[in-house]
């Protein structure tokens, strides 16, 4: 379960994948930036989709006390 | 209506507080909107009773439903309005897939576990964690030496078995030492491993009692026969 490798292995961000969007959040459950995140733009911008995506259907927080 | 069709994903909420039997005939109203008007199910999952990240409508759980099908463009915004005025549907997603979604659809497919997505991962997580706790028990008591197998994959485990382990090494030795030993363990342990700590408890506590006893013991003794002691005393004096 390595980060790097998932994420490389990956083509397409699915905002049901909840358990890997909240890698890319913090606390109060904000997408973290890139310069934090270090990802590629693409993964970036697909990340940025399906956190919105799931946010819109109750899968993930628009703003939390604590995540995680 | 020669026109070309598209793949859709369609993730929508119903209302969980209304009865299973609507639920199942609201699913199946949408199934059956969607292929009347040309259009082919692929996969319908039902995702069950799921507790919403914030409340919708004010209400807090929400009975998600995911389908896959091909329609024709026409046809979603006809279901979207459908779905907007229902009631019972507190929110839904449409997304047309692309090729890549495609792929990662099927590749998901293909994976069978994964294919219920969110609640699958969630149940095996949770039960893993439990038969951790359930192993971890047992070395404490039985074996502490193949305990440190164990380390290795469970992480949360780590910090709490050390102590444990080198208190029992010398309880192999004397008893009175890791009764002692034992106490402080069982307090670090409070925040992870709450199965733990009341069963060790009850062995202290068991132990203490037994304690107790054999010392109760001995003065009630003397309390009985010291009463009889004059008795017979007199009976021999008589």
């Amino acid at each position: 379960m390595s980060r790097s490798t998932n994420i490389t292995e990956l083509e397409y961000v699915d905002y049901k994948n909840i358990e890997l969007l909240k890698r890319y959040l913090n606390e109060q459950g904000k997408i973290l930036p890139r310069r934090v995140t270090n990802v590629p733009s693409n993964f970036q911008r697909q990340l940025t989709r399906a956190v919105k995506r799931s946010r819109h259907l109750a899968l993930l927080p628009f703003v939390a006390d604590s995540l995680k | 209506m020669s026109v070309e069709k598209n793949t859709y994903e369609l993730t929508y909420i119903v209302n969980a507080v209304i009865s299973d039997d609507q639920i199942k005939d609201l699913i199946r109203r949408v199934t059956s909107y969607v292929s009347e008007n040309g259009g082919e199910i692929i996969d319908v999952e039902e995702w069950g009773s799921r507790r919403l990240a914030f409340p919708i409508q004010k209400k807090r759980n929400g009975y998600y439903v995911n389908m896959y099908f091909r329609a024709t463009g026409t046809v979603i915004a006809r279901m979207e309005r459908a779905l907007e005025i229902d009631d019972n549907i507190l929110r839904y997603l449409t997304l047309k897939m692309d090729a890549k979604m495609i792929r990662h659809y099927e590749k998901r497919k293909a994976a069978d576990p994964d294919t219920i997505g969110l609640i699958a991962e969630e149940r095996s997580r949770g039960s893993s964690k439990d038969r951790d706790n359930k192993v971890i028990g047992k070395d404490l008591r039985k074996v502490p030496v193949s305990s440190e197998g164990a380390e290795k994959e469970e992480k949360p485990a780590k910090t709490h078995e050390r102590p444990v382990v080198a208190d029992e090494k010398p309880a192999e030795t004397d008893e009175k030492v890791a009764d002692a030993g034992e106490k402080p363990a069982a307090t670090e342990e409070k925040p992870a491993e709450e199965e733990d700590k009341p069963s060790e408890m009850a062995e202290d506590a068991n132990e203490v009692a037994m304690d107790s006893e054999e010392s109760s013991d001995e003065p009630s003794v003397e309390v009985a026969e010291t009463p009889d002691d004059p008795e017979e005393k007199e009976k021999k004096e008589a």
